[in-house]
């Protein structure tokens, strides 16, 4: 490791880790990585969420598409998504157990004088790796629809593997916050006041984790951002450390992609040798 | 009706090229390179990997149309170098560096699990009647609602 000095080896420090959220603190690279980082967070780590819903009963008074939508954005656990196809690389011609997973969905109220919640606990799925999530025993699960007496929704949903940036219903996050630069050493921001900045604008929570400036420290115009705090808050579909080893996972598949595509230009991969016979 | 795939945003068919390297007609030592189907996540890493050396006098990049998912780079080096082999070298500096940020994760996770976990037990402890009913499921335990208490969801049994 002879691309880091001894003092400026990037460093990730886990702040907080529970159920539903991380809070890290990445030093020592650039603002390009950490974006990167996070952007892949975002939208590019693989997830399953229904795509297709068939209907073959909706007497609801909600229209197809409405319900369809609702469906789609309802959470499946995706521990495991790694284990299953996407669509477009499947041999398959439509959906099969490789590349999908069906869930069916069948409600009819039958109460007098209540309506019938239709939630994500009537989903019905036919793989159990990959079941709408639920929060114990006590949770109601997600509301779907509400039906009155008389009506019934049967539909058969077809779940795939996809990524954020195809529909955002497949995004693990529910938020990633990032910051970096707390105090506004750097100048990248402007804070609007009327007399006294300290007093107008509260410290963000990461500042504790900063080092406050002196009073008359002198603004340093070279300085680059190298600290950057990160909080992710999943939908809990995934759990949050394994959106992030998932987001660097995937960082390295496209800087490879990107690799293979020079070397096939007869570049070499390493590029310590510069080659001058190329053009 | 002649809408695109959605997944054209990302996904390069099979056996096309991932980039095209265009050497410039008229400055010596430059190039642009065209990335297919990637975006300023890469973009940026790697225009930023490649001001970081000596050799590189310019590197930019942009994503010349919102509706054509290619990015280009364009590098111009010293004498001493070819832009193709600051590139290359860029994207291996890149792989080291992400691989060991990687690692450094994985490191600090099995601190962070370490001291999650007894935080979340207590807070289990708390909520008697769902202590049974978390044994019995495997992959997910209870969440308990308290303001402030760790959540449940997803402690695992791998550490």
């Amino acid at each position: 490791m002879d691309l880091f000095g001894p003092a400026n080896k990037p460093e990730i420090r886990i702040q907080e880790l529970t159920g539903e959220r991380i809070r890290f603190i990445l030093t020592n690279t650039d603002l390009s990585m950490a974006n990167a980082l996070r952007r892949i967070m975002i939208s590019e780590v693989a997830t399953i969420a229904i795509d297709m819903v068939q209907f073959d009963l909706n007497t609801s008074v909600l229209a197809d598409e409405f319900i369809a939508h609702r469906l789609g954005l309802i959470p499946l656990d995706s521990t495991e998504a790694d284990k299953i196809k996407y669509p477009r690389d499947c041999n398959c011609s439509g959906a099969c157990k490789e590349c999908s997973v069906e869930l069916n969905l069948h409600v009819k109220c039958t109460e007098e004088d209540t309506t019938k919640d239709v939630t994500s606990k009537d989903l019905v799925s036919h793989d159990p790796r990959f079941t709408p999530i639920t929060e114990g025993p006590k949770d109601a699960g997600i509301l779907i629809a509400k039906l009155r007496k008389g009506q019934e929704i049967k539909v058969k949903c077809i779940a795939k593997k996809g990524v954020a940036k195809e529909h955002a219903k497949w995004s693990p996050c529910a938020a990633v916050a990032f910051e970096y630069d707390p105090f506004n050493k750097l100048r990248h921001t402007h804070y609007w006041i009327e007399e006294d900045e300290k007093k107008e604008w509260p410290q963000s929570k990461n500042a504790q984790d900063d080092f406050p400036p002196l009073d008359d420290e002198i603004f340093d115009f070279t300085a680059k951002p190298n600290r950057f705090y990160f909080e992710i808050e999943t939908i809990g579909s995934m759990k949050p450390e394994d959106i992030v080893m998932n987001a660097f996972k995937k960082l390295l598949e496209k800087i490879s992609s990107i690799q293979m595509g020079l070397h096939s230009n007869d570049v070499p991969i390493n590029g310590r040798e510069p080659t001058r016979d190329v053009f | 009706m002649n809408a695109p795939d959605r997944f054209d945003v990302f996904y390069l068919p099979p056996g096309s090229q991932k980039m095209k390297i265009t050497p410039d007609t008229k400055v010596q030592n430059a190039a642009t390179f065209e990335i297919f189907r990637e975006d300023h996540t890469m973009g940026n890493v790697i225009r930023h990997k490649l001001l970081q050396e000596p050799q590189v006098i310019f590197a930019g990049y942009k994503i010349p149309h919102p509706l054509e998912h290619n990015v280009i780079i364009r590098v111009q080096t010293t004498n001493e170098t070819k832009p193709e082999a600051m590139v290359a070298k860029a994207l291996n500096d890149l792989i080291t560096e992400v691989g060991y940020l990687r690692a450094k994760f994985m490191e600090d996770l099995g601190r962070a699990r370490a001291l999650v976990i007894p935080r979340e037990q207590k807070s289990m402890i708390e909520q008697e009647p769902q202590i049974m009913q978390g044994i019995q499921q495997p992959t997910r335990e209870p969440t308990n609602t308290s303001v402030g208490g760790a959540g449940g969801v997803g402690v695992d049994m791998d550490f």
